[in-house]
């Protein structure tokens, strides 16, 4: 026994020595980052499935775009294209990088970019993102030259393209490797900063360093993304070293951190807002006045704080305050989006049910929008309305908004293009194509301010027109602004670098350490 | 006579229960010679079974205390205790060793004496192995010879309990017992849950078998045919005292004690005809509640204002023939049992 | 014996067929379009169509049904998640030796702590030992998992830093999930343990042995324990049955990838392949760990094993007379 033990402390000894040896060798360790992340992307190719909330993180570690976005100037940036301009409002040209190529070794070129936007055409799950791109307006001009054209009129064209489901990807890798559904689970078409290395489902997924990368090599060797559902051990996982950075963690945690050393709080303005809908096609939310008591009888700044820890802001809009196209309202219309229990009560009293009423108030299941319906259903009962409060699973929730099966609902949408924004107040689109909305019938002049902004492409002309369309919305109250939450992750306090997307999500691929 | 094996002094044990007290063993004394036979008579919660576990140290615990008096094994006090931790760990351990070994005992139910999910054989070499040190293969041997010796084939040695019938799996229990050729046997009722025929059997057998090893046997039982059929000497008990002690011939031909002259009187006889068997009127004694005079008082038929007023000795009545009852205290002129009866009569 | 496994392996395929036919009309009566999970809420109509007929959701519940067996028996195909596309055999597969490691894992530690307690308890019944392992035993069933988990990760690797708080690649990381299943399965097995012992040291087998002059230890372990431990297999035997299910609580806490986080979000998503494959591989398992409980009795109990020969004998006969006649 005794001889065993001397032989295995003997080991030991040699192998921590080896150990200490070869490290000393090199010069910076090899260094892994380790994101806790909510759960596994539906893909690790973004072109054939619909883009879940669970891919944004996970896709720009493989795959740039054409442009990139900066979070801080809400504005893009070259990435693949060095270069564009407007040809006419639905053509643009772009002039590609000529030193990328995929993570396969195969160079990517104007082609390319076609390709890509014909395949998210044609998968027909990506509606939002490559439906208006008109394929056969676009053309090849050289290796490293492609106008790109759209049906109609997007003034937000480049933003779209800046997103992460338009990440570009290498025709020829794809042939290479069989066909686009191959990219699903082993990607090499995407020319971003690293590579996968493997992905087990439901558990991690590992990327390495892209040595071929265009652009300033990443700082981490290596990248695993955890795949930990439940939001409290995601934080737990990062206080106790396990992960360095914990993606979408619960507010009332992030809280519990504030004054620790260690850990660093990225807390981003969004293009998010946390809206409640009436459905104003049902009584009582037919009538304005109704409408209105409500939108005067919330107490905004202090539900921010109380339901979601201050994370976020207030707004005065049907948009956010983050957003590009947000016009503050101007005094030349009454702003029903601020507190005054006073006057809610007496525009109650004017309206058909001066008695007050009782509806459901349907939300998805969540802590923080749990905590905005109870604080709803308390300030309204100060005015004489009950509110149940309908908590309800996100496919249930969805199918009852999709129906217009609801008296009233709160619901997050994360559309930093206001146009879509918009459709939730366009009598036009029913129920089941924005998933719930208003149905709310607004004055005529609206239909065509809403078909201008989404066509006319100077930025100030649309400015304009976004104050109108925001003065008809503030005065009328089919939904109520709550507010915009910010993007909020935990990080280990040395790393920097962490970005966010046009979609609002983390983007950790340049990430590095300060030391 | 020839030396004591087992000697049993003024034993007084108590089961200390939440609803209180039970007297279940009041100072009890007997002893076994060499190859003697001492049968224990008395009827259902006598204490009998409780004398047999005191001797075997296996008293329910914590419930039952040896609350004063010795148990002899050779000379050996088994029922020592000591606050001392080592110490009673060496007495358990001592007891441990005589168990099985030199005392082992054969239980009323050999349905569920044995362990069903062991083979037989297994569990007869147990014991050998436990207190010899033979291997496992001499002890599987003698195993098998014990099991000839008590009349079942060896080749069973493999077999399950469930496979034999309830008198083969006494014969077990009794190959068992005998296997390590203990210096005491203690049968508890060992024919009570055989039928008839089997039960002549299996009683024959033990009394082959302890001659063969010379055994001394203290047999439990309730039955008397048992008793003559197998007994030296005889030991009636009631309600954990011992009303009357000597030996066989003492005990069948003139039973002294009133509970003695009512068990006999209880058995169908076939010189006489009666209709009506006698019963013994009323309940034994309650042992949580023992009364300070005569235990039998209540039910006896010859009982006097004498029996009430102490609890009395067992008197030598003749040599070797000792009884507990007032009636034959000596120099206290207390009339006979039968003059007792014809007195309370008339006092009635 | 052979001619009985095999008879009871028969058995599954009528309790996997209920069991999907319950699962095809829940689908059937659940609202929500798994159109929805495949296309995106946002797709066209013509598409969502499209989608609809070629995955046939546009049949008759039984005629959907039927095609199913039909593939899954023949091809051995359970068909292709809604939610990635890939075939959900594949998926169950990457995920079920998790699921196979945290429950077994788990079942080990809980036999290791409860049987002993079990015994002890039973052994020294109203002592100390007993009132203190039988309330963590109570504190073991009782807790709620969710909190225990919770308090384990906090516990162990947030303050101490002893234990990973997730990553099963390292043994490390199995150590809390196996612990805190293990322990809340405690409970249930030491209190079974303890009452099926309790009766077992009251039988005169028992005294018998003792009267042996054994020691007391080998008397409650070899003489006690085996014939205690019939209830205690049946108990273990549900355990396994139930976490082969998914311990969703334990997956989703200490992040494994495994079977009941799979269901789960198969069920959020409406996702039905994946239902309906994991359900068919939970049956599956289920019914081989009641078989193997079932073996597991006649091993320890030859009663039991002699009337499952009898049984055999008399139908046998039974068998050979009605030939005859």
């Amino acid at each position: 026994m005794k001889k065993i033990l001397a032989i295995v402390f003997v080991a030991a000894l040699i192998l921590s020595l080896a150990a200490c040896g070869s490290s000393a060798k090199k010069e910076k360790p090899v260094e892994t980052l380790t994101v806790a992340h909510k759960g596994d992307p539906t893909s690790l190719c973004h072109l054939t499935v619909t883009f879940g909330s669970a891919n944004g993180p996970v896709d720009c570690f493989l795959y740039d775009r054409l442009l990139d976005y900066n979070a801080e100037k809400n504005d893009v940036e070259p990435m693949l294209a060095t270069k564009w301009e407007y040809i006419d409002d639905t053509h643009i040209k772009f002039t590609l990088r000529e030193d990328v190529v995929a993570h396969d070794g195969s160079p990517f070129t104007a082609s390319d970019v076609i390709y890509t936007l014909k395949t998210g055409q044609d998968s027909g799950k990506l509606a939002n993102y490559y439906g208006n791109f008109d394929l056969d307006g676009c053309e090849v001009i050289d290796k490293y030259t492609v106008i790109i054209a759209t049906k109609k009129v997007d003034p937000f064209v480049l933003y779209n393209l800046s997103n992460i489901p338009l990440g570009m990807v290498v025709e020829a890798a794809v042939t290479n490797s069989g066909d686009i559904t191959v990219q699903d689970q082993k990607p090499d078409a995407g020319t971003g900063p690293y590579k996968l290395v493997e992905w087990v489902a439901g558990s991690t997924i590992k990327f390495a360093r892209n040595e071929k990368y265009w652009g300033e090599k990443p700082y981490y060797d290596f990248v695993e993304i955890r795949i930990i559902t439940d939001a409290s051990s995601r934080v737990m996982n990062l206080e106790s070293g396990t992960v360095d950075v914990a993606l979408d963690p619960a507010t009332a945690q992030v809280v519990l951190l504030e004054d620790n050393k260690d850990f660093q709080i990225i807390n981003y303005p969004t293009t998010n807002l946390t809206t409640l809908y009436f459905n104003c096609t049902k009584e009582p939310f037919n009538d304005v006045k109704v409408r209105q008591a409500i939108a005067l009888a919330l107490d905004y700044e202090s539900n921010l704080e109380v339901a979601a820890s201050g994370y976020g802001s207030t707004s005065d809009s049907f948009l956010p305050k983050n957003s590009s196209a947000y016009v503050a309202p101007d005094g030349s219309y009454v702003n029903y989006f601020h507190y005054d229990v006073e006057a809610a009560k007496a525009k109650l009293a004017e309206s058909s049910y001066p008695n007050g009423f009782s509806f459901e108030l349907l939300y998805m299941e969540g802590a923080t929008f749990q905590a905005y319906a109870e604080l709803i259903q308390n300030q309204l009962g100060a005015i004489g309305i009950t509110v149940t409060p309908v908590p309800t699973a996100s496919t249930a929730f969805y199918e009852l908004l999709s129906a217009g099966n609801y008296e009233a609902e709160i619901v997050n949408s994360s559309n930093p293009d206001p146009s879509i924004q918009l459709k939730y107040f366009d009598h036009r689109v029913g129920f089941a194509d924005v998933r719930g909305g208003t149905g709310w019938q607004g004055p005529a002049e609206l239909d065509t301010l809403i078909d201008q902004a989404n066509s006319v492409l100077d930025t100030e002309t649309r400015k304009t027109i976004y104050a109108q369309i925001s003065a008809i919305i503030n005065e009328n109250c089919p939904a109520i602004p709550l507010y915009s939450p910010t993007k909020v992750c935990l990080a280990d306090a040395d790393i920097s670098g962490i970005r966010l997307t046009e979609f609002n999500d983390i983007d950790l691929s340049k990430a590095y350490r300060v030391s | 006579m020839s030396e004591k094996v087992l000697e049993v002094k003024n034993l007084i044990v108590h089961y200390e229960t939440q609803d209180g007290v039970a007297e279940a063993v009041n100072d009890v004394s007997f002893s076994i010679s060499a190859g003697e036979t001492l049968g224990l008579v008395g009827e259902t919660g006598a204490g009998k079974t409780t004398i047999a576990l005191t001797i075997m140290g296996l008293l329910p615990k914590p419930a039952g205390c040896v609350i004063s008096g010795e148990v002899l094994i050779d000379g050996r006090n088994i029922t020592e205790t000591s606050r001392n931790r080592a110490k009673q760990r060496k007495n358990d351990r001592m007891m441990r060793r005589l168990r099985g070994n030199d005392v082992s005992m054969i239980f009323q139910d050999p349905m569920s004496a044995l362990n069903p999910v062991m083979r037989v054989g297994d569990q007869i070499s147990e014991v050998i192995r436990l207190h010899s040190s033979a291997s496992r293969a001499v002890a599987t041997q003698k195993a098998m010879e014990m099991m000839e010796l008590v009349g079942i084939p060896g080749v069973r040695f493999k077999d399950y309990p469930h496979e034999f019938s309830g008198g083969m799996k006494q014969r077990i229990v009794i190959a068992m017992a005998l296997a390590c050729n203990p210096r005491v046997l203690i049968a508890d009722e060992p024919t009570t849950a055989l039928d008839v025929t089997i039960q002549a059997q299996v009683l024959e057998l033990m009394n082959d078998l302890k001659r063969q090893f010379n055994t001394s046997l203290l047999m439990i039982t309730h039955d008397l045919g048992v008793v003559a059929e197998m007994c030296d000497k005889c030991a009636v008990i009631y309600a954990g005292q011992m009303v009357e002690h000597g030996t066989v011939e003492h005990i069948f031909n003139n039973a002294q004690h009133p509970y003695t002259q009512a068990l006999f009187s209880a058995l169908p006889s076939l010189d006489k005809d009666v209709d009506r068997l006698k019963s013994i009127s009323g309940l034994m004694s309650d042992p949580m509640d023992l009364p300070p005079y005569c235990t039998f008082y209540e039910r006896c038929d010859a009982r006097c204002h004498r029996c009430m007023e102490l609890d009395p000795p067992l008197t030598e009545s003749e040599p070797g023939h000792f009884v507990k009852c007032v009636h034959f205290m000596k120099d206290n002129g207390a009339p006979s049992p039968k003059e007792g009866a014809a007195a309370a009569e008339a006092s009635l | 014996m052979f001619k009985y496994i095999i008879k009871r392996l028969l058995w599954m395929i009528p309790v996997v067929l209920g069991v999907l036919s319950i699962v095809f009309i829940l689908s059937e009566i659940t609202s929500g379009d798994p159109v929805d999970a495949i296309v995106g809420y946002d797709a066209p109509i013509e598409v969502r169509e499209a989608k609809r007929e070629e995955l046939g959701l546009n049949d008759p519940v039984a005629v959907r049904f039927i095609s199913y067996i039909v593939k899954v028996v023949t091809r051995g195909d359970l068909g292709e998640s809604y939610a990635t596309g890939r075939p959900v055999l594949d998926e169950l597969l990457a995920r079920f030796p998790n699921t196979l490691i945290l429950t077994f894992a788990s079942v080990i530690v809980a036999l290791i702590i409860a049987i002993p307690l079990g015994l002890l308890s039973a052994v020294k019944q109203y002592s100390v030992i007993d009132n203190a392992s039988m309330a963590f035993a109570l504190f073991g069933v009782s807790i709620p998992q969710f909190w225990f988990a919770l308090l384990t990760l906090l516990l162990f690797s947030v303050k101490l830093r002893w234990l990973p708080a997730s990553g099963i690649d390292r043994l490390a990381g199995w150590v809390l999930p196996v612990a805190m299943v293990g322990i809340a399965n405690v409970g249930n097995i030491a209190r079974t343990a303890r009452s099926s012992m309790l009766e077992v040291v009251r039988q005169d087998y028992i005294r018998t042995a003792r009267a042996k002059g054994q020691k007391e230890i080998i008397v409650v372990v070899v003489h006690g324990l085996r014939n205690a431990l019939i209830p205690v297999i049946a108990n273990v035997g549900n355990t396994i049955g139930v976490s082969l299910g998914g311990a969703i609580i334990a997956e989703s806490i200490f992040s494994i990838s495994g079977v009941g986080q799979y269901m789960l979000l198969a069920i959020n998503q409406r996702n039905w392949p994946s239902i309906q494959g994991g359900i068919v591989l939970l049956a599956l398992a289920f019914s081989v760990t009641m078989l193997v409980m079932d073996l597991l009795y006649t091993a320890i109990d030859p009663r039991l094993r002699a009337e499952f020969k009898a049984k055999n004998k008399i139908r046998a006969k039974k068998n050979s007379d009605g030939e005859a006649a």
